[in-house]
């Protein structure tokens, strides 16, 4: 009777198309919060963007996103940036920046990650220090600020720190640990937790242009994930990569131009449900400083 | 704050001067797996510490190698039978050794078995010295042990202590413990022992520890070859009449399937069930050995009143507890009176046993009225009597035992060692166990606990396709004809296992190994009016590494992943590292392990050997999720005193209540400490 009036049905339609947007909305987020859930964390890296951290020929600076003791393998400092847009949907970009400088009493790297949309942005800013002990182990550790915020949620702060050592058990076999933020959480909202992460790698130099990873991811309250990566140089200028993840299923393919002192690789991802992810890397190092 | 520097500086520079090196002994990784193993399958810890006290005499006198005959190899528990009778071929065909380096040239053995050896080894020259009795009661050495530990948090049966049915006693857990020993000739000594939860010089502990044991042991008297009186325990043939010492079935050591160890041993450790108490003696006359032993003890049981309404014996408790008013019922209520005699004939390379054990109870044993319980032991006396054997030739030793019960029903476990190729061994064992057949304090190489309602055949490889690899594997396959306890009806199951080892060098091991079992069980939950069976699959798979970074150094780590597919899906993850610092020459170390463990439930339940005061170890069973971690100094102030402190802690990110019954404590952390002093002169 009251929807006949065609004022009330409109107040009504309006109140009930709000609330389906607003619900529509609410679940969007929640799936993109469930996808980034199936990743290593909220403020984790993506899978491509840090090989070669256990290693001691082809380690580079975005190694140290996976485990900081690889900062202290590199000889010279530089700049990498880097952008991904996952499964091909804007909602799922992610950008970083990271810098590297070595100095006499060990090694230091910057870094800024930021994932996510206007309506759902994911940061972290990180400063991390790593240093050999001795010639066969490197230890490194990562203070970080992350930021959540969430459209209508307002926002979560809070400090984390993450801890890495990588063991060079011969020339070739190196293996390392790394325990990302453990029992951390955000403080003063119990919604959300920063997840710990315990990760335990190998990595393998077959030469100076063969590199195999491999790497256990355990999430607290998530799958344990395994990583298994190759890298190849097949000539000074060109090299392919390619990682293979278990827990979310997804193929990684990736190849690079390498030169003078810069870097430019892109890579794309598959996953059997979710379909193609894209990315695209550059680096820079710096110059040798001679003595 | 200039005087307390000045302290400091003069106590530290005191120990520099006085102190010794602390003795730094960790028990082989792979008998730590094997305890691992152990404690999964009965879902308790040990408390047998014999291995250590055995590992800990071999590294005071090293086995000398030119002088040791069978028996004494088979004390260290790490070589096999075919690597026992290749040194003794070795021995008799070259003569003496002359280093050490030499046992690579002995067939079946490798550079690591001799790397896990080496501490507990020496060759020297042969040189045999009398041995009189004077001699061995005046020339040993003393050791005087006193360990206390205790849970800080308090669980509910400390709540209101002494009243209702809460524990009688205090939290702490005392072990003190006496032994004289000379060489591997003469020992003897005492061990108390009180529970957390027991009285101590109070209640029904008045006169002090709960549990308290004596042993006096000799070796090589003349023609008596072991005499044993007062605590002790007795092995024999492969276990499937009787063995009392602690031994380990399926594990990563795919050879060891043979059960092997002399007759009689000393028992000196803290469990109170799995011994002997009266007297033993082996004679040797050439080639004829014979063992008798005769015993008297209480044991403490569960009592009922069985079918003709009497007292029965519903079941042993063997846990050795006594600290609540029900425990200390049970506690001594049952006399046991046990006998055996064991004949054996030992000829170059072959062996004949035939043996008897014979018990007699004050009360009748009746289990409960269960379909499982069909065939249990019954009545107030048992029997058990067997034949075993052994025979090698050239490279395949053959080993075996037919065993009969009071009531005629037959066990059988024959077994056999393959050394294929100087890098590849085989090992076979089948065994065909009757469903009514049974034993009182038995255990053999089967899937079940005690020796009883079982066929199966275990297969198991070990290959060393090169120095730095090893590659291990077994398949065994069983069936049990009857029903047990949670399993319904007759079932079936098989355990497959690989795995691969890599020492590139002293200083590195890496390991990892693939655990897939299936078995039948019933089903949880069940609303049917009968239950039924459905499988239970469980995958474990682990790797570690264990590297000694520098003398001082040494790294360890350990990734565990496991997968239980039954009715209810279960997932378990662990991973831990460990640092131990010991610099040599100093008078302390340091030992630290970190670890975070996820599992769906008890079920999916973790084991991971952790590190403990000298001497000892621990292996608790993880599950939920946490994080647990321990500390342990030792430091040795002066030659004679070793000193030992270990803190460790649980702490669960998903639990406020820890543990059930009494032992429940509310809260999300558990926290122990235990204090060490080892008094030797």
């Amino acid at each position: 009777m009251m929807l006949k009036n065609p004022y009330v049905s409109l107040v009504v339609r309006g109140t009930l198309l709000h609330i389906y947007n607003d619900m529509m909305r609410t679940l969007f987020l929640l799936f993109l919060f469930g996808l980034y859930r199936a990743q290593p964390g909220l403020t984790q890296y993506s899978v491509p963007w840090n090989l070669g951290a256990y290693s001691q020929q082809h380690t580079d600076i975005f190694s140290f996103g996976s485990n900081q003791a690889a900062l202290a393998g590199l000889k010279q400092g530089g700049i990498g940036a880097a952008g991904e847009r996952k499964y091909l949907l804007e909602e799922l970009a992610a950008y970083r920046l990271v810098l590297a400088l070595p100095s006499t009493s060990g090694n230091f790297g910057f870094q800024v990650i930021s994932k996510g949309f206007s309506d759902y942005r994911d940061s972290q800013f990180g400063l991390a220090y790593a240093r050999q002990l001795g010639k066969k182990a490197a230890a490194g550790i990562q203070f970080n600020y992350n930021n959540l915020q969430i459209a209508g949620y307002g926002s979560a702060k809070t400090l984390s720190a993450e801890t890495g050592l990588v063991l060079h058990l011969s020339s070739r076999l190196h293996t390392g640990i790394h325990l990302n933020n453990p029992g951390g959480k955000y403080p003063g909202n119990k919604m959300i937790k920063l997840p710990s992460v315990y990760t335990m790698g190998w990595g393998y130099d077959f030469s100076e242009q063969l590199f195999f990873s491999c790497e256990i991811v355990k999430e607290e309250n998530q799958p344990a994930d395994a990583r298994v990566g190759i890298q190849y140089i097949i000539t000074p200028a060109l090299f392919i990569r390619t990682l293979i993840q278990t827990a979310n299923a997804t193929a990684w393919f990736g190849a690079g131009l390498t030169r003078n002192r810069s870097r430019l690789d892109i890579y794309t991802g598959y996953h059997p449900q979710l379909g193609p992810s894209a990315g695209i890397q550059l680096l820079h190092e710096f110059k040798k400083e001679d003595k | 704050m200039k005087r307390k520097l000045t302290i400091s500086m003069i106590i530290l520079a005191a120990l520099q001067f006085f102190a010794h090196p602390v003795f730094s002994q960790d028990i082989p990784v792979q008998l730590q797996q094997q305890l691992e193993n152990f404690a999964h399958a009965n879902e308790e810890e040990t408390e047998d510490d014999a291995y250590w006290q055995q590992l800990e005499k071999f590294s005071r006198h090293p086995l000398n190698l030119n002088l040791a005959d069978a028996e004494e190899l088979k004390e260290l528990g790490i070589l096999n039978e075919l690597q026992i009778e290749n040194l003794l071929r070795y021995r008799n065909l070259f003569g003496k050794l002359v280093d050490v380096h030499e046992l690579q040239a002995v067939p079946s053995w490798y550079p690591a078995l001799i790397r896990r050896l080496m501490p507990f080894i020496t060759i020297a020259t042969a040189f045999t010295a009398k041995e009189g009795l004077a001699k061995r009661f005046r020339q040993g050495s003393h050791s005087f042990l006193l360990r206390v530990a205790q849970v800080l948090e308090k669980s509910k049966g400390f709540e209101n202590p002494g009243a209702g049915t809460g524990y009688k006693g205090s939290p702490q857990k005392i072990v003190a413990r006496y032994r004289y020993t000379y060489k591997n000739l003469l020992q003897f000594g005492w061990l108390g022992d009180k529970d957390a939860g027991e009285s101590f010089f109070r209640g029904v502990q008045r006169y002090g520890f709960d549990f308290n044991s004596f042993h006096l042991f000799a070796r090589k008297i003349g023609f008596v070859e072991a005499l044993a009186v007062g605590d002790f325990t007795v092995n024999i043939g492969q276990g499937l009449i009787h063995w009392q010492s602690l031994s380990f079935k399926k594990s990563g050591e795919t050879m060891a399937v043979k059960k092997q160890s002399p007759v009689l041993r000393p028992y000196n450790s803290a469990g109170e069930f799995n011994f002997h108490r009266g007297l033993g003696v082996t004679v040797r006359k050439k080639k004829i050995e014979v063992t008798g032993f005769i015993s008297f003890r209480k044991l403490s049981a569960n009592l009922e009143k069985g079918a003709a309404q009497h007292a029965v014996v519903s079941s042993f408790q063997t846990s050795g507890y006594h600290r609540t008013t029900a425990e200390i019922a049970r506690k001594n209520v049952l006399a046991q009176f046990a006998a055996g005699a064991i004949a054996r004939y030992k000829a170059a390379g072959w062996q004949l046993g035939i043996n008897t054990v014979q018990y007699k109870f004050s009360i009748p044993v009746e289990k409960r009225d269960e379909p499982y319980n069909l065939h249990a032991i019954k009545g107030d006396d048992w029997s058990n009597y067997s034949f075993d054997y052994s025979y090698t030739h050239r490279n395949i030793h053959l080993f075996g035992e037919a065993a009969m019960d009071k009531n005629l029903h037959t066990a059988f476990i024959n077994g056999c060692l393959i050394s294929l190729d100087s890098r590849v061994d085989i090992s076979f064992v089948h065994r065909r166990l009757a469903k009514e057949y049974q034993a009182m304090t038995a255990s053999a190489f089967t899937e079940n606990a005690s020796p009883s309602n079982e066929n199966g055949l275990y297969t198991g490889l070990s290959i060393r396709p090169a120095p730095c690899w090893k590659l291990d594997a077994f398949a065994d396959i069983y069936q049990f004809p009857w029903l047990k306890y949670l399993v319904g009806a007759p079932s079936y199951g098989k355990e497959f296992f690989l795995q691969l080892t890599c020492t590139p060098d002293k200083k590195l091991e890496i390991q990892t190994r693939l655990t897939r079992s299936c078995r039948l069980a019933d089903t949880p939950a069940n609303t049917t009016v009968m239950n039924y069976l459905s499988a239970v699959q469980r995958t474990v798979w682990q790797i570690q590494t264990n590297y000694i970074m520098s003398t001082a150094f040494t790294f360890r780590s350990r990734l565990q992943l496991l997968w239980l597919n039954g009715n209810d899906k279960e997932n378990g993850f662990s991973f831990y590292i460990d640092g131990i610092y010991k610099p040599s020459l100093k008078p302390f170390s340091f030992s630290v392990r970190l670890q975070y463990f996820e599992t769906s439930g008890y079920n999916s339940r973790l084991y991971a050997y952790e590190n403990d005061v000298l001497y000892s170890g621990g292996i608790p069973a993880l599950f939920g999720t946490g994080y647990r971690y321990y500390l342990i100094i030792q430091t040795k102030p002066i030659k004679q005193l070793s000193l030992g402190l270990r803190y460790a802690a649980t702490i669960y990110t998903s639990q406020s209540v820890i543990g059930t019954g009494l032992d429940q404590i509310t809260g999300a952390s558990k926290r122990e400490i235990k204090v060490q002093l080892l008094y030797t002169f």
